[in-house]
């Protein structure tokens, strides 16, 4: 029994590795992941914030006393000439807008910016400095002491003290929690995929019928099973191999870390089981399919299930112990990758984790019965996909 | 001789259709069985019980195959049968023989014979889609007999085949008989159904129609027929009308195909000519298994007494 299920796995997994499309989804799938994901932040480096420089002219007869510090990456130019001079050398000096403090302004707070585009709206600080400045004014005029306008002038100083534990061990967990919820998710994703296009080559390449007089059904599904679980296990390692240390390199970020995390065990079975509920439902809806081109929007449907994690996954890490993240840990479909962040995280219950390994064990054994009895009459189908109606049938009676 | 393959009573329902209809039938040491039917008659049901892919809701199979591992000495060519394109021709041999108990290098050993017996020898690091489809299918055939099983089920066997390798498969089946393999042959092609088989279990609706030896069936079903060539049609026609030696005949100008009542041997019909007649051309024989079938198939056996 055993020994057939292996020999259909060693298949399995040979002949995609000796496949060019595999190894070259091997390397690619994670260049394309870092274009797409890291290359937006990688280039932000390079790119220094953009200067702004404004000119400025004192009619207000007011003796200007600002600390420039507070503005971020603006310059302020002070130019004796006439308005309409000030205009013109802030244009020919490309800078990018001017303005006039005038006693008005001293009275009433408002004062122009005069801007060259509409694009310099990011003014660094600047409405801050001129209402420090308008505010030391007003203050003075009431013969208030420099101290008492300090005393009154005081800005709060907020600081956030963390009374759970110290950044860097957060900071890890939720790395811990990106690298096996994430990895699980590329598993299902492309596991999943390669499963069902398994079960999809054996009825278009006609080997099904021929596999089937020497083997039965249950041993055909379970040796592709356990054949795409190591094949997406030689995935995942290679990608996490070349990922680690290019993310330490480039963005120091210690991936290396999450797998001392000492609750990997129980993660690990998680992994597993949200492995075999997903691959139990391609590899029986692969089974119902004639080919891509003809699934049915049921089928199209089951191809979306493993993004359900992607769904609610920002929720669950704002709010790991909350209603939502409880609900989505017990529903079978998204368990596996909720169950797995959120014991990255440490925020679930030992209840919760045998409650949701009860789910995940039980969903397990029936998916896997399920598509055990589809799996046996679809691969003998051809010709046609299977309706709903034929799919049902087949659960019912055979 | 305990038969090799012993089918009881076998039904097999799907909803309200019978697929097949309490079949018996057995199937012997070095024996050829033809199993015959038009489309949707049950051959393939059938034969997938045979092979444990479907159960029967009815009855009782059974194989003397002297091994637990029954499939081990079974060798099954579906009807639809393919190979993995992608891979090569040594590799599927010792994959399906290592499914079938065989080590890798029997596996090899045994597919290179079968490969050199069709002339592919050079074929054994190509891969399937390098091959024409006549080139893949004898692959397959060897596939499914390297592991020299004491069963062979073979469905639509000469399909897509060409002439040329229609007789070699057709002799390489007739060896594999006369070593002692017990052969389940399904097929539409009568003439070579005709050739090679010794037994004939006809399927209509899943229901048996015919299960004998084909000489049996002949002598049983097949009268004689013959094909006459003259240049005195008159004297013929006017012979062929009033002779009850004659269930049936037509014609096209100076040629007649003439169907021969029950029990009329030809010597028979050879006296009785009219005399002086001139014949250009005569052909007497029975009628062939595909006119039984096709006449069974159509609408029952009576009517495949006036077919010509």
């Amino acid at each position: 029994m055993l020994k057939k299920i292996f020999k259909i796995t060693g298949w399995e997994v040979m002949r995609n590795l000796r496949n060019k499309q595999f190894i070259v989804g091997i390397f690619l799938t994670p260049v394309l992941i870092l274009i797409f994901g890291g290359l937006p932040n990688f280039i932000e480096r390079f790119d220094s914030p953009v200067e702004r420089t404004f000119y400025y002219q004192n009619q207000s007869q007011v003796e200007l006393d600002w600390s420039e510090d507070m503005l971020e990456n603006t310059v302020l130019i002070e130019s004796e000439n006439s308005q309409e001079q000030l205009q013109s050398r802030a244009e020919s000096a490309d800078a990018d807008g001017y303005f006039i403090i005038d006693q008005e302004f001293f009275k009433t707070g408002n004062i122009n910016l005069n801007v060259f585009s509409l694009s310099a709206t990011n003014h660094g600080g600047l409405a801050n400095l001129l209402t420090e400045e308008l505010q030391n004014y007003k203050l003075a005029t009431h013969d208030l002491s420099e101290e008492v306008i300090q005393e009154v002038t005081m800005p709060a100083n907020l600081q956030v003290v963390s009374l759970q534990e110290d950044e860097t061990a957060m900071g890890s967990r939720v790395i811990t929690a990106v690298i096996f919820g994430g990895g699980l998710f590329f598993l299902l994703i492309t596991s999943g995929s390669m499963l069902l296009q398994s079960a999809l080559q054996e009825k278009k390449e006609k080997m099904s019928e021929i596999i089937l007089s020497s083997i039965s059904s249950e041993q055909l599904m379970a040796g592709k099973i356990i054949g795409h679980f190591i094949l997406g296990m030689i995935q995942i390692g290679v990608w996490f191999g070349i990922g680690i240390p290019l993310a330490d390199y480039f963005f120091d970020l210690p991936l290396l870390e999450a797998f001392l995390n000492p609750a990997l065990p129980l993660i690990a079975v998680f992994a597993l089981l949200g492995y075999l509920v997903f691959a139990a439902l391609f590899v029986g809806i692969g089974a119902t399919m004639e080919d891509l081109q003809s699934a049915t929007n049921a089928q199209s449907m089951v191809f979306m299930l493993p993004v359900l994690p992607i769904l609610v996954i920002g929720p669950v890490f704002n709010n790991p112990g909350g209603m939502l993240s409880r609900i989505v840990t017990y529903f079978p479909l998204t368990a596996p990758v909720i169950s797995i962040v959120r014991i990255a995280i440490g925020e679930i219950s030992t209840v919760e984790i045998i409650i949701t390994l009860a789910i995940l064990l039980i969903t397990t054994i029936l998916f896997t019965l399920a598509a055990a009895k589809i799996f046996r009459i679809g691969m003998l189908m051809y010709g046609k996909s299977a309706s709903f109606k034929e799919i049902i049938h087949w659960l019912r009676y055979s | 001789m305990e038969p090799i393959l012993k089918v009881k009573d076998v039904l097999k329902a799907y909803d309200d259709l019978i697929a097949v209809n309490k079949i018996s039938l057995e199937v012997n040491q070095g024996e050829i069985m033809g199993i015959l039917g038009p489309n949707g008659a049950g051959k393939t049901s059938l034969i997938r019980m045979i092979m444990n892919i479907n159960a029967p809701d009815k009855g009782k199979i059974e194989l003397n195959l002297d091994t637990d591992n029954w499939q081990s000495r079974v060798g099954y060519l579906p009807e639809e049968r393919g190979l993995y394109k992608e891979a090569k021709v040594k590799d599927i041999l010792i994959f399906l023989g290592s499914l079938k108990g065989l080590s890798k290098k029997e596996a090899l050993k045994e597919g290179e014979y079968w490969l050199d017996k069709f002339d592919l020898t050079d074929n054994l690091n190509d891969e399937i889609k390098e091959l024409s489809k006549g080139m893949a299918q004898k692959v397959q055939f060897a596939a499914c007999v390297l592991h020299k099983p004491k069963l062979l089920i073979l469905d639509e066997p000469f399909s897509g085949l060409d002439p040329v390798s229609q007789d070699l498969m057709k002799e390489e089946i007739k060896g594999l008989a006369e070593s002692g393999v017990a052969i389940m042959l399904s097929s539409h092609q009568m003439n070579l159904v005709e050739e090679v088989c010794d037994r004939i279990f006809l399927l209509d609706k899943g229901n048996k129609v015919l299960y004998d030896n084909l000489d049996s069936i002949k002598n049983q079903y097949g009268n004689y027929r013959a094909r006459l060539q003259t240049n005195d049609s008159n004297l013929l026609e006017d012979w062929l009308n009033e002779n009850d030696l004659i269930l049936n005949y037509n014609s096209y100008r100076n040629n007649f195909n003439i169907l021969l009542e029950d029990n009329i041997e030809p010597n028979k019909f050879i006296a009785d000519l009219p005399a002086g007649i001139n014949l250009v051309e005569l052909e007497i024989k029975r009628i062939s298994l595909h006119n039984i079938f096709t006449r069974v198939a159509r609408g029952g056996l009576l009517d495949a007494k006036e077919n010509i």
